[in-house]
């Protein structure tokens, strides 16, 4: 078997993989070495490579860490590289393995290869001041090639006692870890603590923000202890040795690819210099409440608005079992619009705030309950009467007429109306076959479909369950021999109201399907409430087959959301009905005008067109 | 199709002069057994009413034999309510009567 001689010796005087026009060598790699990292930080594993002639060293990229744990590249073992690139850290030129193939094991050392020294690597650390001719600051984009040294914003000086350029945030990159950025803390959270069968631990994260972009960076377990009282909100910091590891956007709001992981080394330093006014505060781009209607649920969104009114505090028991105050705000800004905003934890217990104040809010989550409401989760902020032109405008339009309180909501339609308009779109109909043929609601997302059918059958077994009779709680409630048991209010009832969740079956002149109908909509097409039927059930057969009977058969034009839904292991698209509308026979009728208007071969010119 | 009825409008009834048609229509006036009624095109025609009289609401679909291109002759009467969009119902008797419809509905265009 012969290696690329010749490759290493190229390699190291390379500025890229490029220089080296797409070779792909046969290396042999002579040592493996697993570096542990602590926190949520991934292993790395370091590798000398050697093309029979010369060695140099290496480190595998993250991605390849599984085929290194499992053997597939190990020592000794022959590949063929397919990617990579050359970097130069404290002095020395190392290559970072990005992709590569395993060709053959053998047992031995092939040849007998040396290392010539420390190689004359174009491009060491120092370089970081030299002006490279690249492109602007490498963008941290989600391909794994770590960027070039960029070139330093020649203004910024870096903390006292460090000549070290300030780096953007911008070209942050897991491969490169001489930085300093200068950034503000946009967010800083609470500390969390969790515990597992791993073990305890505790975390808590700021985002940093300087001209160039964001950043989340969390310290965990002992750093949280000592960095958690060194961030302060709306302060610029001097931040270096932090280590930039891929993000986890599940936790986060921000799109940087890249996240800081703060330890034991990483040093914080508070800007003290006039050039700290010069980072930029919070960017926002405000919705108002009237526009949340297009904003579709789970979104984050900015809001600047006047609080018309606070709630009590109060308290909902989480599926841990443990308390968690909220409390509601009702927000009102100039499109003339109200709408409910939830605090929870220490926010909604520390608010003291009875003013009407104007706040500022970023990444707030949009949900559909009630048409349109907002809440606060982990990343979103609060500021309160910020000094900035919406304020002052939205405190004036107060003052004259937000006061009086006469406010559009998108409430109304419960839980579900979640497009905000009343009525069903018969221009946006789908036969059930293209529902299911588009497969319709098995992506992320729940999608949305209307559809005219009519029910076939309607599944006799577990129509309805005991509710908590809570107001605005529908939670099951359990048998205890005692009374019903609710969970999470954590009060026992004498008898359950019990809530419909009925399956039913419907088709059309195309297909089948199984929709599921909750309280209100399986109500209106059963034509009683599930305590009535449960009752009928229990004491008169015949006539409950006769109750289920003549709610068969019947047409409604159904407003339907398919989502993916995962039980017991299982995930299948579920498709449930949000609203059944009975058949408006001239609307229906002028529908279907309007869609044969459309074959304009069949139908001659004079009959075209509406009614 | 031994009992088709196609549905018409006044302006439709002189092709199917001796034949059974349907005529949806808002009644107008009743006089002992004969009614005036105004079709979905808007035009008039006189029905002679057969005995049973099940006319009652404002909107009745007639069935009967065409006898002259205004009168037809009751044979049963489908009350419709109050509430039909006369217009729809034009444009469908219409479109029913195109070339192509023609072949499904046992219509002349």
């Amino acid at each position: 078997m012969d290696l690329t001689k010749g490759f290493c010796h190229k390699a190291s005087q390379a500025s890229s993989s490029d220089d080296l026009k797409g070779e792909t060598p046969l290396l042999q790699l002579l040592s493996i070495k697993k570096i542990v990292n602590a926190g949520n930080v991934p292993d790395r594993h370091r590798v000398i490579i050697s093309d029979g002639e010369q060695f140099m060293q290496a480190m595998f990229a993250t991605t390849l860490n599984e085929k290194v744990e499992d053997g597939t590249f190990r020592r000794n073992c022959v590949v063929k590289l397919t990617k990579w690139e050359p970097q130069d850290i404290k002095g020395q030129r190392i290559l970072i393995l990005f992709s590569m193939e395993a060709i053959s094991y053998p047992e031995e050392k092939i040849g007998t290869p040396v290392n010539p020294g420390k190689a004359t690597a174009p491009g060491n650390s120092d370089s970081m001041a030299v002006d490279k001719s690249s492109n602007a600051p490498s963008t941290s984009s989600s391909d794994l090639v770590p960027s070039k040294p960029v070139p330093a914003p020649a203004a910024s000086r870096g903390p006292s006692g460090n000549n070290a350029p300030i780096f953007p945030i911008e070209g942050l990159n897991p491969y490169h870890n001489k930085w300093t950025i200068k950034a503000r803390v946009t967010m800083k959270s609470e500390r969390k603590r969790w515990s597992n069968n791993k073990g305890e631990g505790q975390l808590f994260s700021v985002n940093l923000m300087d001209e160039t972009g964001e950043i989340k960076a969390t310290a965990f377990n002992a750093a949280v202890d000592a960095l958690y009282d060194r961030f302060e909100e709306g302060k610029v910091y001097y931040i270096s040795k932090g280590r930039v590891v891929i993000a986890k956007k599940a936790f986060s709001n921000l799109t940087c690819d890249y996240e800081i992981t703060m330890d034991s080394k990483t040093e914080v330093e508070e800007c003290m210099d006039a050039e700290a006014d010069k980072v930029p505060q919070i960017q926002y781009s405000f919705v108002s409440l009237k526009d949340l209607e297009e904003k579709p649920k789970d979104a984050s969104v900015d809001v600047i608005a006047v609080v018309h009114s606070v709630g009590e505090l109060g308290s909902i028991n989480t599926k841990q079992g443990k308390p968690l105050s909220k409390r509601d705000l009702v927000l009102a800004d100039r499109s003339g619009y109200s709408c409910r905003c939830t605090l929870w934890g220490k926010q909604a217990e520390q608010w003291s705030h009875n003013d009407n104040p104007i706040v500022a809010f970023k990444g707030l989550k949009v949900s559909d309950f009630n048409g349109r409401s907002l809440s606060l989760n982990s990343s979103s902020t609060m500021h309160i009467d910020v000094d900035m032109p919406e304020t002052n405008s939205l405190r004036g339009w107060y003052q004259k007429e937000g006061h009086k309180g006469n406010f559009n909501t998108h409430g109304g339609g419960g839980a579900g109306a979640a497009r905000g308009s009343s009525g069903f779109k018969r221009e946006e109909m789908k036969t059930l076959l293209e529902v299911r043929e588009s497969e319709m609601g098995s992506r992320d997302k729940p999608e949305f479909f209307n559809s005219r059918a009519s029910i076939v059958t309607i599944k006799q077994e577990n129509i309805a369950y005991p509710a908590c009779m809570a107001e605005g709680c529908n939670k099951k409630v359990n048998d205890t021999g005692n009374g019903w048991h609710c969970e999470k209010c954590d009060k026992t009832w004498p008898k359950p109201q019990y809530r419909y969740l009925l399956g039913i079956q419907v088709a059309d002149h195309t297909a089948q399907a199984w929709l599921q109908a909750f309280n209100d909509v399986a109500t209106e097409i059963i034509g009683m409430n599930a305590d009535q039927l449960m009752e009928i059930k229990d004491n008169d057969e015949a006539e409950f087959q006769k109750v289920i009977h003549k709610a068969q058969s019947k047409t409604y034009n159904f407003e339907c959301r398919a989502k993916n839904d995962t039980y017991n292991d299982q995930t299948r698209v579920r498709y449930g009905v949000i609203k059944a509308y009975p058949l408006d026979f001239t609307a229906e009728t002028r529908n279907l005008h309007k869609l044969l208007s459309s074959y304009t071969q069949l139908i001659p010119a004079r009959y075209l067109g509406d009614v | 199709m031994d009992h088709k009825a196609p549905r018409v409008n006044a302006a439709r009834m002189r092709s199917y002069l001796g034949e059974t048609v349907r005529c949806p229509c808002k009644i107008k006036s009743i006089n002992g057994n004969r009614a005036v009624v105004e079709l979905a095109d808007g035009g008039d025609i006189e029905v002679s009413i057969s005995d049973d009289g099940n006319i009652r609401d404002k909107f009745v679909e007639i069935v009967g034999k065409v006898e002259t291109p205004t009168t037809l002759k009751m044979f049963t009467a489908l009350n419709l309510g109050d509430n039909i969009d006369m217009a729809a119902v034009n444009h469908t008797i219409e479109l029913m009567h195109t070339a192509v419809m023609a072949e499904y509905w046992g219509t002349k265009p």
